[in-house]
């Protein structure tokens, strides 16, 4: 899971998938802005064909924090 | 097509299209990041270079800075946010509050109006209140505001505004696709990414037209597509295009709307394996919408139809980019598709109940940004300057194309329990029959029982499907002479070669029984037209001819066989 998601952040950021480390952040570049979040958040809906609620969103801003949102999913 | 699928195609697309940049600006009160690289990649995958960017969340939008120098701009305020809460507010604040906001909301319009009135593309979204408004008995201030403001749209706009009407969008993909209620609280982000697919398919057309890169000309096929039957087998009385019948009903409206898309410059071809004079008698039905007039050129041949559309194109001066072809059978569209990638084809719906909708929602191929007078005289123009001329074939891509079927056919011979069949086809076939001597059911089980005859029977199946048994010979035999009583196949399974395969299996059958001499006969008849040169192809000698009659044959020894190497055949 945790390579989709890094495969995800790539294509939605443009952003090169070998500087995408498991600390990688929205402070971790500036790619990663808050408009850039809405299309992250919708392709990651997609394709793990799943919703998050407000506060869920607001927590998926590093990779962490997305993989922990994900793997709370039955 | 999932949305990273989409993102990582755009890119691939943006770095392989060499035509230059199509700048558009979106403008709007809301949220629509997604929508740029969604209509990038629309407009993209149909040759126009589309660079969208995108400016979100205007608050005010008579007072925004604008920059002039987009080739198009598209403006998307959302009723919602026209005013802050709107959507809620409506229903609550003063009605001469309400009437205030109104008056803004148009002063506002105005001032867009006259800032865009010169710009040459300028697209503006319509006011949709369904979003925020479900409630079908009550008539809530909300909708009403969206109703009001259409009309001050519709009704005061430039001409130059090109209105996109978000209602027909919604509804298409339905509610709970299109909104994300998630998003839209935190990010004023309303819409989904199927909604901004929809809403990209929607107005793609329109960039393309003013690209001018839009759909001129369709080309259609006869039977199935623009009537119910087979005129070559059926007849003219027992094809279906009138309201007597529910099929009837269906093709007699899709022949309307393709007469609608000529009165708006679309140019029509038709394009058919079929005798001309049949396609002629069925325009000439007093049912038909369509007449023979209404098509620039009509390619009514026994031709593989990509030569044919190659020819249609060619004497028209058209590109296959230009061209859309509308037929029944996938082995049409798929053959067309190999040979010219540029066309779009369209396949008839399976449930016919669906053309009329599906041909309603192809028409925006057709769009165009202001159909001149001229437009509609389209099909004249290209009559006249239509020359005949035979097409050059393609054998090479046709070859290709077979190949890529894994076409396959069996033979039985003698066998009782397709008797049935056997004479249904006999009794049925017309065009592809080379003496239309029908035989009845009994008649084949005494031909099979007597001993000295070989009832072929063909199956055929290619990755389109299985057609059953379609196909016959049937073969009397004398010492060591062989006479080919018929030959037939349905026209389900033509253009395939699959004759020519039959032909080699038949005579190895009788090589093998030491045959040394097989004599045909070719009938003519009204239908038949297309195998008449049947037997000197396989290098039989015409011996007489009459009217009625033609004799062929053929040392065995000089057969002509054809050896495909696409069709694999199994004999039992």
């Amino acid at each position: 899971m945790k390579d989709k998601v890094k495969f995800l952040l790539s294509t939605v950021l443009e952003y090169p998938l070998e500087n995408i480390d498991d600390q990688f952040s929205m402070n971790s570049a500036q790619e990663w802005d808050s408009l850039k979040q809405i299309n992250l958040i919708l392709a990651l809906e997609e394709e793990f064909s799943t919703y998050f609620d407000d506060e869920e969103i607001m927590s998926m801003t590093s990779l962490n924090g997305i993989l922990k949102i994900l793997s709370s999913r039955p | 097509m999932s949305y990273i699928e989409l993102l990582n195609q755009n890119r691939k697309l943006a770095s392989e299209l060499n035509s230059p940049a199509f700048d558009i600006s979106v403008y709007s009160n809301i949220t629509l990041s997604p929508l740029k690289e969604i209509l990038e990649f629309e407009l993209r995958t149909k040759g126009l270079n589309g660079h969208v960017k995108i400016v979100n969340n205007i608050n005010e939008p008579a007072l925004f800075d604008y920059e002039h120098s987009a080739q198009a701009i598209l403006l998307w305020f959302d009723l919602s946010y026209l005013i802050e809460g709107l959507w809620y507010k409506s229903e609550t604040i003063a009605a001469s509050d309400l009437a205030a906001c109104i008056e803004k909301i148009k002063q506002d319009l105005n001032t867009l109006f006259k800032r865009f009135a010169s710009h040459k593309s300028v697209c503006i979204t319509l006011f949709s209140s369904l979003p925020f408004s479900s409630d079908s008995l009550f008539h809530d201030r909300y909708e009403e505001l969206a109703l009001n403001l259409n009309q001050y749209l519709r009704y005061y706009k430039p001409d130059n505004f090109q209105l996109i009407n978000l209602d027909k969008i919604l509804f298409n993909i339905g509610k709970e696709r299109a909104l994300t209620w998630s998003h839209f609280y935190r990010t004023k982000s309303l819409y989904s990414v199927s909604l901004f697919m929809a809403y990209a398919e929607q107005i793609a057309p329109y960039y393309l037209s003013i690209y001018g890169l839009r759909k001129k000309l369709l080309i259609v096929d006869c039977d199935f597509t623009l009537w119910g039957g087979i005129v070559g087998e059926e007849g003219v009385s027992g094809i279906q295009m009138t309201r007597e019948s529910s099929t009837g009903q269906i093709y007699h409206e899709a022949q309307h709307i393709l007469k609608t898309l000529k009165s708006r410059g679309v140019i029509l071809a038709a394009c058919s394996k079929n005798n001309p004079e049949d396609i002629d008698a069925a325009l000439l039905h007093p049912g038909a919408i369509l007449r023979k007039e209404d098509f620039a050129v009509t390619a009514i041949n026994w031709q593989d139809k990509a030569s044919n559309i190659k020819h249609i194109l060619n004497s028209l001066n058209i590109s296959a980019d230009q061209a859309v072809f509308l037929d029944d059978n996938p082995f049409e569209t798929e053959l067309v598709k190999s040979s010219l990638p540029e066309i779009i084809t369209l396949l008839v719906p399976k449930d016919r109940s669906d053309y009329p909708g599906f041909l309603r929602e192809q028409s925006s191929l057709f769009f165009q940004d202001k159909p001149t007078i001229e437009d509609k005289h389209k099909t004249e123009q290209y009559q006249q300057a239509f020359i005949r001329e035979q097409s050059k074939q393609n054998y090479d891509s046709i070859h290709d194309y077979l190949t890529s079927l894994d076409l396959s056919i069996k033979l039985t011979i003698n066998e009782r329990d397709s008797a049935t069949r056997l004479a249904q086809l006999s009794q049925k076939t017309n065009q592809f029959n080379l003496t239309t001597l029908r035989q009845t059911e009994t008649e084949i089980r005494n031909l099979i029982n007597s001993g000295e005859h070989l009832i072929f029977g063909l199956q055929a199946s290619d990755r389109f499907g299985d057609y059953g048994l379609t196909g016959c010979a049937i073969i009397s035999l004398h010492d060591k002479k062989a006479d080919i009583m018929n030959l037939m196949l349905s026209c389900r399974i033509l253009g395939r070669n699959i004759e020519k395969a039959f032909m080699d299996s038949i005579m190895k059958k009788l090589m093998s029984l030491s045959v040394e001499q097989v004599s045909g006969r070719f009938c003519p008849t009204l239908k038949n037209h297309q195998v008449e040169k049947f037997y000197p192809e396989f290098g039989f000698k015409q011996i007489s001819k009459t009217p009625a009659e033609q004799h062929f044959l053929l040392q065995i020894s000089d057969y002509r066989p054809s050896n495909l190497d696409y069709i694999e055949i199994h004999q039992n």
